[in-house]
């Protein structure tokens, strides 16, 4: 009997909390659309913080930033929303119109990688796994009695787990480690964890890194798709906003 | 990045080796089907006139119509004689088949005197052609040669230390001189800078002619990038300690990946050599040769890499060493608003230009700059790696007017002068005329072409982590397989075992059935038997009999090369089992069982 209360209690709250996110993203859209861009921020930051961790909120809250020109937590939050939605148009082009106005150019994607970045890890995975669990029971079927159809199926089956499954490796592959982005306007790459080593190649803000390990406050980075180097770790703001389950 | 292929044939030496006392002998001869044939054959020698033990090179080339070939080597004494290559060309101009085949031979001189090659006969189609006979002369081991050899350019132990042969060069000191054949390995740089050229040099040193191509197995480069150089390989004539020999040299440029202790392990070649042989026979003064195959390893070669130094490293350094010059250029002066223009930064010079780093472009703000490519081009030359890295950007301008593109910087690290040094490219200035610039390219800062915000919240994401054993359920569909395929494998062994357990009981159940006809009359005796015979052969054979008259059954059991004494008495056995339907009442088929038993089993044990 209690569960059940519990339960409808939860089911009250619920819309209610939705009609609360959705006041608060009215005001937070308001706020933006007069200019108001660092209250647009917050609010958007505060809708992430109540769990809307979606690529529509990362991607208003990137424009945010963009606006207020934070390129670095703009490109944070676009990276985000695009692990959510990657097929979004208006993200895409935001996206597209920051990292073009940044100091440090990224290389170009692949072809391969391009077309693996339309869309999200549990897409690729949840497709993959679906043409392999039907390929597999076509097969068992097909081990009983053979039949044309089947066999073109089970074809079928195996292009789409070579297709979503090969995405999701060039996916994964193309990511050399954690993303990250460099929030200041400018900082050195170190070849050691500290300042005792040599500073070399500056990463300029908004540039997106991989990172590839640690040692105490430093991070070991990738950065312009080739260079390795160390950067202090309050100069990174992480790209985790959807669940590694989410993206 | 070329490597080096493993177990790659260096170019055969012998022909440079056409010095010493050789002689070479072939021949060729040709069958054709074409009556008119025009048939020509030549001989040379590249030296008429060695020593014991040395050897002559001899080419025979002939020109024919198409026509079969069928080389014929005259007797030549004196003279050990191995074919050490051929050529055979075939060319059809205007449905005319003509070929052309050359033949080498090396000859080993095993006897002093004068010796004439030839003439070589060649037969094609009913035409003749034959060479001008070649006249040699052999000396003595220790004779000198005369100092007026023909065709020849290879080292002679006669001749004076000043009268070295075209393209001598000298021979390190500390060379063995007692091997006919040996092979060393040196870098030129032993501490080199990291990324610095090192060009690892291997030289084959040979006192007599090969046979056949040489193998090359290069060492292990681990830690370095491998550039082959041009040319692959060459050779030249030496003297070690007054013994001659020509070397086979091969060059590969190494650049180290990483500082520290680097080691080349040990590169080997694969050589065979005619070696003279002292004849064990007092009264044989001369010897004979034998092929020798050799595998000759090169000493382990140390580098040691330095790392580049941090002192006076530029900031926009990118890991470039060498000796660079950098250009930059617009592919257009004048260019409308809106329209793009190429900018292309070229460095070039010696090093490895793969490892340059993109030029990083000024603050450009009256332009839309795009992502920039780049082109390498990789030259060797004189055993340098040398090239050009060139980046391609197109820029679109945005404002009209005469717009200036400077402070083009390049950095890298001159191991020579052992300093950083950093280079600029002349200003570039470009005339922009009035344009139409469109809108995704008006020179509005990122901030004013963003697309709105969002209305909707979207899907709030669930939150879930899958765990770790939902991953592993992705095996179910390949264990699901496995284990279908695994119970059909099991269900025909099973089929398999069980028609070997039904023979393995065969007898056993004919008894069993037999013993009733101790109770039994012999009415139901005859059908208790034919009950009891039939399962055995049904369960012992895999094969109903129930239905098969006594002669079927007879016949069958003939096939499986049952005796004929056995098969008889069982169709007595038989014959009596049917008899038995007629018999009066009471009396039994009891005395049949052990008879029976007997049979079935003789016949088990006879199948």
């Amino acid at each position: 009997m209690r569960k059940l209360l519990c339960l409808l209690l939860l089911a009250l709250l619920l819309p209610a909390r939705a009609e609360a996110a959705a006041a608060l993203l009215a005001k937070a859209n308001a706020d933006y659309l007069q200019g108001r861009y660092a209250a647009a921020a917050e609010g958007y930051r505060g809708l992430v913080a109540q769990g809307w961790r979606t690529g529509e909120v990362y991607y208003n809250l990137g424009n945010a930033y963009a606006k207020l020109g934070d390129q670095g937590r703009a490109r944070v939050a676009y990276e985000n929303a695009l692990q959510l939605t990657p097929r979004d148009g208006d993200l895409r082009r935001n996206a597209g119109e920051l990292a073009a106005s940044l100091a440090d150019k990224s290389p170009a994607p692949s072809n391969l990688e391009l077309a693996a970045s339309y869309f999200t890890r549990t897409e690729l995975v949840i497709s993959a796994s679906f043409f392999y669990w039907v390929g597999a029971g076509l097969l068992l079927w097909q081990l009983k009695r053979k039949t044309a159809t089947r066999t073109a199926l089970l074809g079928v089956c195996a292009l789409g787990v070579l297709v979503f499954g090969g995405l999701w490796v060039v996916r994964e592959r193309s990511q050399l480690g954690e993303p990250a982005v460099v929030i200041p306007s400018e900082v050195s790459l170190y070849d050691g964890p500290g300042r005792d080593f040599q500073a070399g190649l500056k990463l300029h803000e908004g540039s997106l890194v991989y990172v590839l390990g640690s040692r105490g406050d430093w991070r070991e980075v990738a950065a312009l798709g080739r260079v390795q180097g160390w950067l202090r770790a309050e100069e990174l703001e992480p790209v985790d906003g959807g669940s590694p389950g989410d993206r | 990045m070329v490597k080096p292929t493993p177990g790659s044939p260096l170019p055969s030496p012998i022909s440079y080796l056409p010095s010493k006392a050789l002689l070479i002998l072939l021949l060729v001869a040709l069958l054709g089907m074409v009556a008119s044939a025009q048939l020509q054959v030549e001989a040379s020698v590249d030296t008429y006139t060695v020593r014991e033990g040395e050897s002559i090179n001899l080419t025979v080339s002939v020109d024919a119509q198409a026509g079969d070939v069928s080389p014929e080597l005259p007797q030549i004494d004196g003279f050990d004689v191995y074919e050490t290559g051929s050529n055979f060309q075939q060319t059809i101009v205007n449905g005319q088949v003509s070929t052309r085949m050359a033949l080498t031979y090396t000859m080993i001189a095993k006897k002093a005197g004068r010796y004439t090659i030839g003439p070589i006969k060649v037969a094609l189609g009913g035409q003749q052609a034959e060479t001008q006979p070649i006249d040699v002369e052999v000396l003595p081991p220790n004779h000198p040669l005369p100092g007026t050899q023909a065709q020849t350019q290879t080292p002679s132990a006669t001749q004076s230390p000043t009268a070295h042969p075209q393209g001598f060069e000298p021979a390190p000191p500390g060379l063995d001189n007692t091997k006919s054949a040996f092979v060393t390995a040196e870098v030129d740089r032993s501490n080199p800078y990291l990324n610095q050229q090192i060009t690892y040099i291997l030289k084959l040193y040979l006192a007599a002619a090969p046979i056949g191509p040489c193998g090359y197995e290069p060492p292990e480069t681990t830690g370095f990038l491998v550039e082959e150089l041009l040319p692959h390989s060459r050779t030249y004539p030496t003297e070690v300690d007054g013994r001659p020999y020509y070397v086979v040299e091969e060059r590969t440029a190494l650049f180290a990946t990483s500082p520290g202790q680097h080691s080349l392990n040990p590169a080997r070649v694969r050589v065979t050599l005619q070696q003279m042989v002292q004849s064990v026979f007092a009264a044989d003064p001369f010897g004979y040769s034998v092929p020798e195959e050799m595998t000759l390893s090169t000493d382990r070669v140390d580098v040691d890499v330095r790392s580049l130094p941090t002192e006076g490293r530029p900031a926009d350094f990118g890991g470039a060493v060498g000796d660079y010059a950098m250009e930059a250029a617009l592919d257009k002066t004048t260019v409308a608003a809106g329209q793009p223009v190429n900018l292309t930064v070229t460095v070039s010079g010696q090093g490895n230009v793969n490892l340059i780093s993109p030029v990083a472009l000024p603050a450009l703000k009256k332009f839309r700059v795009y992502d920039t490519t780049s082109t390498s081009n990789v030259q060797k030359k004189d055993y340098e790696v040398t090239g050009t890295r060139t980046f391609r950007t197109v820029l679109v301008p945005l404002e009209e007017g005469r717009q200036k593109i400077e402070g083009l910087k390049f950095s890298y690290f001159d191991p020579e002068a052992e300093q950083y040094k950093t280079i600029e490219a002349p200003a570039i200035t470009l005339d922009v005329t009035p344009g139409k610039v469109s809108k995704r390219d008006e020179g509005k800062p990122v901030q004013d072409k963003l697309a709105g915000p969002k209305t909707s919240l979207g899907t709030k994401p669930l939150g879930f982590q899958p765990p770790t054993w939902l991953g592993l359920l992705q095996a179910l569909p390949l264990l699901a397989v496995a284990f279908v395929l695994g119970l059909a494998s099991f269900r025909r062994w099973r089929e398999a075992s069980s028609s070997e357990r039904r023979q393995s009981l065969a007898l056993r159940r004919a008894k069993r059935e037999l013993k009733k006809l101790r109770s039994v009359n012999a009415v139901d005796g005859g059908k208790v038997v034919l009950s009891a015979v039939h399962g055995f052969f049904s369960d012992r054979l895999g094969l109903t009999t129930f239905g098969l008259s006594l002669e079927e059954l007879d016949r069958l059991l003939a096939e499986r090369g049952l005796a004929p004494e056995l098969r008889a008495h069982l169709r007595a056995e038989l014959e009596a089992a049917e008899e038995a339907r007629y018999a009066p009442a009471g009396q039994t088929l009891a005395t049949h069982e052990k008879t029976l038993c007997r049979v079935l089993f003789e016949i088990e044990e006879a199948l």
